[in-house]
């Protein structure tokens, strides 16, 4: 009897924590373990029923739990079971500890059966529920709850499932039905039946989203979110992700967008929110994927974007494959990125990179390579090819980068390699030479490309059309000016419409991050002197008026 | 209702501005007319420009009864009369609470007036108010002070002083955070709508700001909210960053031009925006080619061959730009600086090289008559004679400095124009 009391005082003491937290962390695991064996041995009579009322409940309980570490589940059920039947009716406190304790057992065997995937009776569970909702309500950090309607093993926007994920989902849904009056249940039957949705017709339903973006930050006092606030945000920003990677767009844009700032204001504060792994790797992919259709010009934050999420899924998913459509994705955005940024930014190899390295058997890495050295080499034709060799899904998404990508690789090779070696080249030949594609380039699209790089200061060597001809002329000798008035010499109104017109342009850049100095700048360049190519300094006057002099006699004595 | 929200003189403008311009049906005109005859009765403010015409096309067998005015002020403006109104206005006792709707009626009327120099005193006083104090003021106070801020601005943009007016804007954009949200909204009574001012605004920009800016203008990051407010602006800056010149042109011509076509503010300095932002695209073409034909132009930007040529042949000739127009091709055509100033300099060196060709003979004959005078050694005749000479040399030396200036004035010349030259791309 001391050995009794004994242990039940070392129960007592444990409990405190097993009440708050139910998963069965290791030390308490030992210790039912432990006891539980201790009991088996001495608890050889629990069939011989007159012997029962005098079994403590606690006895019961640990045999119970004995029964399910050995996953005898049928012993465990009727063990349990037999224990809430004692005890019904009993208000003794030690009653309705133990009472509860196995109830919510009785949920975790059934959880756990679900998670081995052998799909248990429903008519073992829903009494449980009903009974341990009835005599102790639903408390919503209690983790039975999410053990029980866990949602399914990966993400929404998977290829594959494990194949019973379906049918556990709608027992899941079928055991929540006595539940429902409760405001979270109704969160986690919307989790549970977006699922459903996309694991059956692979369709969201974008009314649950709503309530649950609504529920989720509604209160939005910056408080921190709770477990399962935090996996509904996980489950939207799943949902969204999955809508781009199954369609390529993104319908209500402007509530994505909203919602990644709310989720990323969050992420900065709560450590609950950023640290849990499947949003610290959506975060970024889904920001990606907003610039992406936003075709914002920032790839530098792109690129960032989609190495946070690389690296990201490597924690997740162990050694690289690059299989499932969303890593080919991610690989794929991260290399057109650092092609984009590599006369920007060149120096990392990005197949240097353990993240990509390690998969650098893989097709999809390979090609990749190939795409890259082509570009850095400026062998456009050779780069359309390799960029065709990738999964058609990807390239359709990432359209927006492969055309930029295209773009750049043109504007480079025309101001490093055909720039530079020609002082004169016809239109027509620098279409062939910027050839990508198959797609022939066409006229306008290469006069396009000139003009283009002037507005982005791209235009590394000055150049002249002849577009009656279709000719370019390369070089500063084709530098000749403009007008024969001097910026000095006009009234105002004149000045002010030369200056609009852009008449004294310069062709420097303004980087200002702030508006009134570049406003400043573009002020003192109306009104100060035309710093145009042929501005001479007053040193050197005099020798230009000589030289004036010179023409001046020439044109006379013609 | 197009003209909902407006009142006394603006909503006359605007209803006249519409009828002049022809917009709607016939029987919407003859509507809008009528309803403003009425309105003009009933505040019994008849005294229109306007009037003959509104009874033109309004249908009345009667007019109706005008009643009494309530307000001179109303009166006045309705009439034109607007230096008067001002002056009623500004006679007015006027409470320090209610400082700044008053001078923002001043304002409108001098908006109306198109009266620009009052408006710089405007100005003037409006600086006077600084931010601290502006920060003390209630809520209505404050506003109609952002008010006079924007009509300040606006009337920038119709003194065609583009730069001027974007460079306002977006000071005031940035200084006064309250200022993003005032404009998302519309005031219930209007004179100048928030769109207007954007429009304004965003026509500004396109001009003020040089092609090869337009990049720069669109990272600059203060201004990343302000996108959302006036996402057309952003559209048309990235249309011109591709160089897609043509889709830009056809929203230039189509939607931006009809609403700055129908608003009686916008239409007052259109014309000539309209026009600049096509020479800002044609001097850009100019600027890359040394050939290029009229034809392919109106093509790629879709505007009228004949009017290409009209306004590129202006720009050559009012910006002496170096070009000539032959037939369907604009050619660029090297010229000195000093060509059109060799026949007068040739006439100099003529009329200079014949006066000291005359100068020197005449000192020949006055060598000739010294000396003969000396040798006649006449002391009486030779003073005399002495006197005569000196005055004729002076007279002689101060033409012959005349005409040197002329060939320094010259040299001025070319020494300006040495900083004329060339633009690069």
């Amino acid at each position: 009897m001391s050995d009794d009391e004994e242990n039940y005082d070392d129960f007592m003491m444990s409990d405190d924590d097993g009440m708050v937290e139910m998963e069965d962390d290791d030390e308490d695991e030992e210790n039912i373990a432990g006891s539980g064996s201790q009991n088996g041995e001495s608890g050889n009579d629990i069939s011989d029923s007159s012997e029962i009322n005098r079994q403590s409940l606690e006895d019961l309980y640990e045999m119970g739990v004995y029964y399910g570490e050995e996953q005898d589940w049928i012993k465990a059920q009727t063990t349990l079971r037999k224990l809430v039947d004692i005890s019904e009716g009993d208000t003794d406190e030690d009653a309705v500890h133990w009472r509860h304790k196995s109830l919510l057992q009785i949920l975790h065997h059934w959880a756990l059966r679900m998670h081995y995937n052998d799909l248990p009776q429903l008519d073992e569970v829903i009494p449980a529920c009903k009974e341990l909702v009835r005599q102790f309500g639903i408390q919503n950090d209690d983790k039975i709850w999410s053990e029980i309607y866990t949602t399914p093993r990966g993400f929404l926007f998977d290829d594959e499932f494990e194949p019973l994920a379906l049918p556990r989902i709608e027992l899941q849904l079928k055991c929540m039905e006595p539940l429902l009056i409760d405001e979270t249940m109704q969160l986690r039957h919307n989790v549970l039946s977006i699922w459903q949705n996309r694991l059956k017709s692979n369709r969201i339903d974008e009314s649950r989203i709503n309530f649950l973006e609504s529920h989720c930050f509604n209160n939005d006092d910056g408080k921190e979110l709770d477990t399962l606030h935090v996996e509904i945000v996980n489950l939207i920003l799943q949902c969204y992700i999955h809508e781009f990677m199954s369609t390529g767009k993104i319908n209500s844009m402007a509530k994505f967008s909203q919602f990644l700032v709310k989720v990323e204001s969050h992420a900065n504060r709560s450590l609950a929110v950023s640290q849990t792994l499947g949003i610290m790797m959506q975060l970024p992919l889904a920001q990606a994927i907003e610039q992406v259709l936003q075709k914002s010009p920032d790839t530098k934050r792109l690129q960032q974007l989609f190495w946070s999420s690389l690296r990201q899924v490597e924690e997740i998913g162990g050694p690289q494959k690059f299989s499932s459509r969303l890593e080919e994705f991610i690989l794929c955005g991260f290399i057109f990125c650092s092609m984009i940024m590599y006369r920007e930014n060149g120096k990392v190899n990005p197949f240097d990179l353990e993240q990509v390295k390690v998969g650098r058997e893989m097709e999809i890495v390979q090609i990749l390579q190939d795409c890259y050295y082509n570009f850095v080499q400026l062998k456009l034709s050779q780069l359309g090819i390799s960029i065709n060799k990738l999964p058609i899904g990807v390239l359709t998404l990432l359209d927006v980068l492969v055309k930029e990508i295209y773009q750049v690789a043109q504007i480079t090779k025309l101001w490093e390699s055909v720039a530079p070696l020609f002082s004169c080249i016809s239109l027509r030949d620098l279409q062939k030479e910027l050839q990508v594609s198959q797609i022939p380039v066409t006229r306008d699209h290469i006069l396009t490309i000139l003009m283009t790089s002037i507005m982005k200061d791209r235009a590394a060597v000055y150049y002249k059309l002849d577009l009656k001809r279709d000719l370019v002329y390369f070089g500063n000798e084709n530098k000749v000016p403009l007008s024969l008035c001097a910026k000095q010499s006009l009234t105002l109104g004149e000045l002010e419409r030369s200056n609009d017109i852009g008449m004294w342009h310069s062709t420097r850049k303004i980087k200002h991050k702030d508006t009134n100095a570049f406003f400043q700048d573009l002020q003192k360049q109306r009104v100060g002197e035309y710093e145009g190519g042929s501005f001479q300094p007053r040193s050197s006057q005099d020798s230009l008026i000589h030289e004036l002099a010179l023409q001046a006699a020439r044109v006379w004595s013609s | 209702m197009m003209f909902q929200g407006f009142e006394g003189a603006i909503l006359v403008e605007r209803v006249n501005h519409f009828i002049c311009k022809e917009y709607g049906s016939e029987q919407e005109r003859k509507k809008w007319a009528e309803d403003i005859i009425k309105y003009l009765c009933d505040i019994g403010c008849v005294n229109t420009p306007h009037w003959n015409k509104l009874l033109d096309i309004g249908d009345f067998e009667t007019l109706p009864e005008v009643s009494p005015c309530e307000s001179l002020i109303l009166q006045k403006t309705i009439a034109h009369e607007y230096a008067e109104a001002v002056a009623l206005l500004e006679t007015n006792d006027i409470a320090i609470a209610t400082h700044c709707r008053n001078l923002e009626a001043i304002t409108e009327i001098l908006i109306l007036d198109r009266n620009f120099r009052e408006l710089e005193e405007i100005e003037y006083q409006i600086t006077g108010i600084n931010f601290s104090r502006q920060e003390s003021l209630g809520e209505q106070e404050a506003n109609a002070l952002r008010r006079i801020k924007l009509l300040l601005c606006a009337s920038l943009y119709l003194r065609g002083k583009y730069f001027d007016c974007s460079n306002c804007f977006f000071k005031l954009l940035t200084n006064d955070h309250k200022m993003m949200d005032f404009l998302s909204q519309e005031a219930p009574k209007k004179f100048l709508t928030n769109s207007e001012v954007l429009m304004m605004v965003q026509i500004s920009t396109l001009l003020a700001i040089p092609l090869d800016n337009y990049e720069d203008f669109t990272h600059i990051e203060e201004l990343v909210p302000f996108q959302k407010v006036c996402p057309s602006l952003y559209h048309c800056l990235r249309l011109l960053i591709n160089t897609s010149f043509g889709k830009f042109f056809q929203l230039w011509h189509g939607d931006i031009n009809e609403q700055c076509d129908q608003s009686f503010f916008l239409d007052q300095n259109w014309g000539a925006a309209q026009c600049m932002m096509r020479e800002k695209i044609y001097f850009f073409y100019l600027r890359v080619s040394n050939y290029i034909e009229i034809s392919y132009l109106s093509r790629i930007l879709g505007i009228e061959e004949s009017l290409v040529k009209k306004e590129v042949e202006n720009l050559i000739n009012s910006m002496h730009l170096s070009f000539e127009i032959q037939g369907d091709t604009v050619r660029y055509k090297r010229s000195f600086f000093l060509e059109n100033v060799v026949s007068q300099l040739q006439l100099n060196e003529k009329s200079i090289l014949s006066k000291l060709e005359s100068q020197r003979l005449r000192n020949r004959e006055m060598r000739d008559l010294l000396q003969s005078m000396i040798i006649g050694n006449d002391e009486n005749n030779r003073s005399i004679a002495g006197d005569a000479l000196l005055r004729s040399d002076r007279r002689e030396l101060s033409r012959e400095d005349s005409e040197m200036m002329d060939v320094d004035e010259i040299n001025d010349v070319s020494d300006m124009d040495n900083q004329s030259v060339e633009i690069g791309n």
